[in-house]
């Protein structure tokens, strides 16, 4: 049977969307308002002259992520592994469903743009995305987050099966898939250097992408071989 | 539906410490047994090898002929219940069971429902306001609904009341007879939950101190009781685990090699010869614990 079909996987996976709809409704709900208050502000103290989504709409939401990742290992593991599922079980659906909730907040993040570009677009003639980038910033945005839920989830990992001190200290290494993932897919940012040596066009994107598509897959690498063999400790009471 | 546990040189090391030394055993299926131990003899260990918590750092385990950690085919037939509960605090009582429901394979929620009732458990209170006696009583609900082919009892009934473990005796030994399958029940409470076990294992400091039939362990002893005089002559030889006086009568609770004919010449001199705990022979079987480790 195929790992990912099989009926404890999507038992899990089910279990996880079901686990978090409330707080990803809620979060987003209270998201939207803060984003529209800081974008009505914005715009009254000084004139709409920038995308407010670009500053804080990607970026703030990717934290959340994080949070969902660390708690995935700290909070949910046991539980599955106490109920007859398998850690391999668990990384698989913990990994269908972040694929899932990163692909809905990609969603969500370019809804952010098109309710902007729809609102403001009239006052912000030269608006930063255009409707033929959406595919590739897209594409940019999943990745990015998928990097930021990977390092939540190792290093919530690290800290579930070496303790406080040494999770304090492997930190560093949770934090590279999103820094490396950064790095390469954000092109305002630090990945500048990389496009100006690649060559500003679409091979630097293509290279970005498979190195943002690396930065993943080496995070989840890293999560399975944190979990695999990881014991279940009995919680202090 | 009964599956067989074999252990064979098990070892398991911490950093700091050996847990388990070259433990070797084998549990039929279909019984339910007694797993004695002091404080820190390695039973939550053992228990945690046997139910796929944790890898063994030597030796093997087999559970139903298959290697319990991370075994897909193993793990939906185990159910661990443990002092500390493995659930999401946050929850309310009725969403615990509906997360069981959906991960036991053999998860009976009527059966469910008749011990939410006898335990009293409130569904609707979040599991972190229940008191640490209910939040037990929750964990013996998992684990006896969860109808598990091995079923493991790791000191899971901690906080709950007298009538409340009585009914979880009850509870067991009927549900058990019906349903038959493998039961390990490790408990310090050992008097109050003796007569249910078909066999013990007692380990002390990570090593195997003995594996028999209950009832077979209960015969390494006896109480024995007459004029102080008999007592001490039939008794001379045999280790004395206990003594009282009543006037010129006097019990004494002995262990040693008591056969058949040694039982038939006491009774005929008179003396009586009563069973001895459970509890008594443990605690003379696991005492010499100052000894180097």
């Amino acid at each position: 049977m195929n790992q990912l079909t099989h009926p404890r996987v999507r038992l899990v996976v089910r279990d996880l969307v079901a686990g978090h709809r409330l707080m990803a409704g809620l979060y987003w709900a209270i998201f939207a308002v803060v984003y529209a208050g800081l974008n009505i502000g914005f715009g009254l103290t000084h004139g709409v002259n920038t995308s407010v989504w670009q500053l804080s709409g990607g970026q703030v939401p990717r934290y959340f992520l994080s949070a969902v990742g660390i708690l995935l290992t700290m909070l949910r593991l046991p539980v599955y592994v106490a109920h007859g599922v398998t850690r391999r079980q668990v990384i698989l659906g913990g990994s269908v469903f972040a694929v899932l909730i990163c692909a809905l907040w990609t969603a969500l993040t370019l809804l952010g743009y098109g309710i902007e570009y729809a609102v403001v677009v009239p006052r912000l003639p030269l608006y930063p995305v255009s409707l033929g980038q959406v595919p590739g910033l897209g594409v940019v945005v999943f990745l990015l987050d998928l990097a930021y839920l990977y390092s939540g989830w190792l290093l919530g990992s690290l800290f579930y099966r070496f303790g406080v001190r040494a999770g304090i200290l492997l930190t560093p290494v949770a934090v590279l898939p999103s820094v490396g993932a950064e790095f390469a897919l954000n092109v305002d940012w630090n990945s500048q250097p990389l496009h100006f040596a690649l060559g500003n066009g679409a091979p630097a994107l293509l290279a970005s992408l498979l190195l943002g598509l690396v930065c993943v897959a080496v995070g989840a690498a890293a999560v399975y071989a944190v979990l695999r063999t990881v014991p279940i400790r009995l919680r202090s009471a | 539906m009964t599956p067989d546990i074999e252990v064979r040189n098990l070892h398991l090391r911490y950093r700091d410490s050996v847990a388990i030394h070259d433990l070797t055993f084998t549990l039929d299926g279909g019984k339910i047994y007694g797993l004695l131990g002091r404080n820190g003899a390695g039973k939550t260990s053992l228990l945690s090898v046997l139910a796929g918590f944790r890898l063994a750092s030597g030796g093997a385990v087999r559970v139903g002929g298959e290697d319990p950690f991370d075994n897909p085919r193993v793990a939906p037939q185990t159910c661990f219940v443990r002092e500390t509960l493995d659930f999401v605090e946050s929850v309310r009582v009725r969403d615990t069971l509906a997360f069981a429901r959906r991960f036991r394979p053999y998860w009976d929620a009527g059966y469910a429902a008749k011990l939410v009732e006898r335990f009293e458990l409130p569904v609707g209170r979040r599991v972190t306001a229940l008191s640490r006696g209910m939040r037990s009583a929750l964990g013996v609900t998992l684990g006896l609904a969860s109808r598990a082919p091995l079923t493991i009892f790791d000191e899971a009934y901690l906080g709950m009341d007298a009538p409340s473990r009585y009914a979880f005796y009850e509870e067991l030994l009927a549900d058990y007879l019906a349903y038959p399958r493998t039961v390990i029940l490790s408990t310090h409470l050992i008097e109050e939950v003796a007569a249910l076990f078909e066999e013990v294992v007692i380990i002390d400091r990570g090593r195997l101190v003995v594996h028999a039939e209950a009832d077979d362990l209960r015969s390494r002893g006896a109480a024995v009781t007459g004029p102080a005089e008999a007592v001490d002559r039939f008794t001379a030889g045999l280790t004395v685990l206990g003594e009282q006086w009543l006037g010129t009568t006097k019990s004494a609770t002995v262990t040693g090699p008591l056969d058949e004919p040694w039982r038939r010449e006491a009774r005929a001199a008179g003396l009586e010869l009563g069973p001895v705990a459970l509890q008594d022979l443990f605690v003379h079987l696991t005492k010499d614990r100052e000894g180097p480790r």
